[in-house]
């Protein structure tokens, strides 16, 4: 697959681009936020910023440099993968990052899991029948799930399943019964979203010729729907789904802090707060790459998911099926 | 094509196989101490043996509280003293200083048995208490005393918080401290958090802290994002604390943290001074599981800084009907649902706070006085609109404060009690950040303040910071006021402090530069079988985490 592999490598050979894009934003952005970072963090730690003070952190941090200094030298640091130390805490933001991504990893990935599971379950059940029983129900009930915002259903999970009828516990990490609850919370409206989808999907893929020749050549309606029209039906699907990845990074935030999830979303917002930059330029930094590597993925799938489809003009060929 | 479906297949297969793996293990940083396999106790030394980790209340035999945090513990590091950290939660229980805050703003004896100082204030010597060992073991001497002073007085701020000593080695338990000039708040600091005493294993190669070793009475057995486990220490020279084991778990979200109590995930709610909402106050206090406790001797206060160079607050009658018009009784009660205390002063309502000039008897509602000093100052309602006018111009304020509940409801209340007396106050809210920064341009009319090192102990950084020429939140230029706090500064005898405390306070009055609006009580909910809980500063909240017990020793 030479094609898809040179379109690959020229999506990589965008990526420091990229990056160099948004990590420029970042610093441009933290750059307008009020208040002089260092006085801040003193009075954060609980001390006293004398104008003394101030000025030694000031000098300490190298904020007396011109900004365009500070970048290239933050970017300088990074080619020699240095992501700096936190201000707030002197630690790596490299390892902190990697700890923290680590978490958000295991409870995005997690609800990418049951997001898909509820869609390629509802989805396919909707459009087998449509108009049936099983559709009406289905939709329903992804409309209700789409139009629950994460917190309200959090907290509905939350009463029932950790106070009412204890079977969960309600906040913090470490074993699987910790991640259920966050999950089902992100997975579902996910979920949701994309078993519409794949049911509209799956509609009008069953309308196309070669669903006709499958089920010419006798082939039973299960085979058809599950082994042939699915497959085609999951391009949008899964393009939706590359966005979402990079929804659901960025929106486990309110997640998180609903369930104590020691995630990077809190990390960023406690670096917004603590006018924390390298954490914030790191965070940025990570997110963009994460972002970028997904949709890198979900191009490189759809050959895999429907053949008629050619990486290079992306043009639908359908006789070389 | 198919060599390359294979590649996916397989790179997905073991992305799948990393993220089980995370799942099994919780992401944890070793802190020094270690870190077990999950649910196991990694016991630092030789405390708390047989209480597990994820054992419910009681299971294990010991005594075990669970206390949600909202603030701070994410970033709790193993290092509360280095510059710019947010870590000073857990500093007092796992470290100790010299000497010790009490409850009511008196210094006691810790680390320090007793101390003494020469006639001139500038030479001070502590007798260092024997006998007391670190966590890992390590004695505890002068050496250790000097070694965490010599890394406090790195910082120039601090240096000057303590009157720039210099400190030496008498004998293996003496320590004595040289300063150039009598500095009065030198004591208030040895015995704050910030200067505690590390062991002297607690240093990595750079000075920095490493590991979480103090004599305190409380060590570290186990650190992670979301969660610190401590258990007491049995070699504590004070008390072993009836507590075995303690669990700081930290939960960002109050709506959350409620339903952990409710839940019986947590014991104690709301220590950090920021998490229980006040709506949900009554209900808990209705429900007999747990107590709801009211702080109100605490040194908060909250209050309206007025910008003395602009109009309309460079009036002094404008700025007394400002005082004149707010009905703090109907705002501490209404607004604020009783918790909370009307503010008399710059420092407190009663004795009971520290330094409080009681002859001070504040501004009462009193919408008439308001008028007519509106009235005197030119301000009257021309054109019948309810607003007062001066030369074409509106009586109009903007008043700056941050996002917080509390703010956002007394501002509300504010504007309309102002609206009574005919001046319109306009409402902006914004970060603190900004607010700062615009005090400090001059930029603003009215903002509200904090209690910025306002401390029961001694408040004079707070009055330095507001009062004083030199502070950074200055809002007034005043001789007579910088004369008085420069004498407080180097005035040794408490009495005779205290007498030009009460005068600076006096002088405050007189140039009104602020509204003094209320004291916030700190609402802590605990269990009900939780026993002397008693609450401390926002900085340092479980200072007294050693007095702690469960009753009918759960």
């Amino acid at each position: 697959m030479p094609a898809a592999l040179g379109h690959a490598f020229r999506r990589l050979l965008a990526l420091p681009a990229v990056l160099v894009g948004v990590t420029l934003l970042t610093f441009l952005l933290t750059g307008l936020i009020p208040g002089d970072v260092a006085e801040e963090l003193i009075l954060r730690s609980g001390g006293q910023p004398t104008p003394e003070a101030v000025a030694a952190l000031r000098a300490q941090l190298g904020l007396d440099d011109p900004g365009p200094v500070r970048y290239l030298r933050w970017l300088a640091r990074v080619a020699r993968l240095d992501l700096g130390q936190s201000w707030q805490t002197g630690e790596p933001v490299g390892p902190l990052l990697l700890e923290r991504l680590q978490a958000t990893l295991v409870l995005t990935g997690t609800a990418l899991t049951v997001g898909v599971g509820v869609a390629l379950g509802l989805g396919t059940w909707a459009a087998a029948r449509p108009g049936g029983l099983a559709d009406r129900l289905a939709l329903g009930t992804t409309l209700l799930l789409r139009c629950t915002p994460d917190f309200v259903l959090g907290f509905v999970l939350l009463y029932f399943l950790a106070v009412r009828w204890p079977v969960l516990p309600l906040t913090g990490a470490g074993t699987w019964r910790h991640l259920v609850l966050p999950a089902l919370v992100l997975g579902l409206g996910l979920g949701a979203t994309q078993a519409r989808l794949l049911r509209a999907s799956l509609l009008e893929v069953l309308r196309e010729p070669f669903i006709a020749a499958a089920r010419a050549r006798g082939l039973g309606r299960r085979t058809v729907l599950l082994r042939h029209a699915l497959r085609a039906a999951l391009v949008p699907v899964v393009t939706s789904l590359g966005n979402a990845t990079g929804f659901l990074l960025g929106g486990s935030v309110v997640v998180e802090a609903i369930f104590g999830w020691p995630g990077v979303g809190q990390l960023a917002v406690r670096a917004v707060g603590t006018r924390d930059l390298p954490v914030l330029q790191g965070y940025a930094l990570a997110m963009a790459t994460l972002v970028v590597v997904v949709n890198l993925a979900v191009d490189l799938s759809y050959p895999l998911l429907d053949p008629r489809i050619a990486v290079e003009g992306g043009e639908r060929d359908a006789t070389s099926r | 094509m198919k060599g390359y479906r294979k590649g996916l297949v397989s790179t997905l297969l073991t992305l799948g196989l990393l993220t089980m793996a995370a799942c099994g293990r919780p992401p944890a940083v070793g802190g020094g101490t270690g870190e077990g396999a999950h649910g196991g106790h990694e016991a630092h030394g030789q405390a708390a043996a047989g209480s597990a980790a994820g054992a419910p209340a009681g299971a294990a035999g010991g005594q075990r509280l669970r206390i949600a945090i909202g603030h701070g513990l994410d970033y709790v590091g193993v290092d509360p003293l280095g510059p710019g950290r947010e870590n000073t939660l857990l500093a007092t229980i796992i470290y100790e200083p010299l000497l010790l805050e009490t409850a009511d703003g008196k210094l006691e004896p810790a680390l320090a048995e007793r101390w003494e100082s020469d006639p001139t204030g500038t030479h001070w010597t502590f007798h260092l208490r024997r006998g007391v060992t670190f966590h890992d073991g390590t004695p505890f001497d002068a050496r250790a005393v000097v070694r965490a002073y010599e890394r406090h007085l790195r910082d120039p701020e601090k240096a000057r918080r303590l009157g720039e000593p210099r400190v030496e080695i008498v004998d293996d338990y003496t320590v004595s401290f040289h300063l150039n000039r009598p500095h009065a708040p030198f004591l208030s600091v040895v015995g704050s958090f910030s200067t505690v005493i590390p062991g002297p294993n607690a240093y990595g190669s750079d000075g920095n802290l490493v590991k979480p070793v103090g004599t305190g009475p409380f060590q570290v057995t186990r650190f992670t994002r979301e969660h610190v486990l401590l258990a007491r220490y049995e070699k504590h020279w004070r008390q072993v604390p009836a507590l075995e084991e303690v669990e700081v778990k930290y939960i960002p979200d109050p709506a959350t943290m409620i339903l952990a109590l409710e839940a019986g995930e947590v014991d104690v709610i709301g220590a950090d001074g920021y998490g229980v909402p006040r709506n949900e106050i009554r209900r808990l206090e209705a429900d007999p599981r747990f107590r709801v406790l009211v702080n109100t001797k605490d040194a908060a206060l909250e209050w309206i800084g007025f910008n003395l160079h602009r109009p309309p607050f460079d009036d002094l009658r404008v700025r007394q009907a400002f005082n004149y018009a707010v009905d703090r009784e109907a705002i501490t009660r209404q607004v604020l649902e009783g918790y909370a205390v009307p503010a008399r002063g710059p420092i407190g309502y009663d004795a009971s706070i520290p330094w409080t000039n009681t002859a001070i008897e504040g501004y009462r509602h009193h919408p008439e006085r308001a008028r007519a000093l509106l009235e005197e100052a030119g301000w009257k309602d021309t054109d019948g609109d309810g607003i007062r006018e001066r030369d074409g111009r509106p009586l109009r304020a903007t008043l700056l404060f941050e996002p917080t509940r509390d703010w956002k409801l007394v501002a509300e209340a504010l504007r309309t009690q102002l609206r009574q007396v005919g001046m319109d106050l306009r409402l902006e809210m914004r970060d603190g950040a900004l607010i700062r920064d615009l005090q400090k341009k001059g930029d603003f009319e009215a903002a509200a303040q904090g209690s910025i090192g306002k401390s029961l102990v001694d408040p004079y950084y707070y009055l330095v910071w507001y009062y004083s020429s030199r502070g950074r939140g200055s809002l007034l230029h005043d001789p007579g006021l910088d004369g008085l706090i420069a004498r407080s500064l180097s005035t040794l005898d408490p009495g005779e402090r205290e007498r030009l405390y009460h005068e600076i306070q006096a002088r405050i009055m007189e140039i009104l530069p602020g509204a003094y609006l209320y004291h916030p009580a700190r609402v802590t909910v605990v269990r009900a079988d939780v026993e002397g809980w008693e609450s401390a500063g926002t900085m340092d909240p479980l200072r007294f985490l050693w007095k702690v017990s469960r009753r009918g020793g759960r």
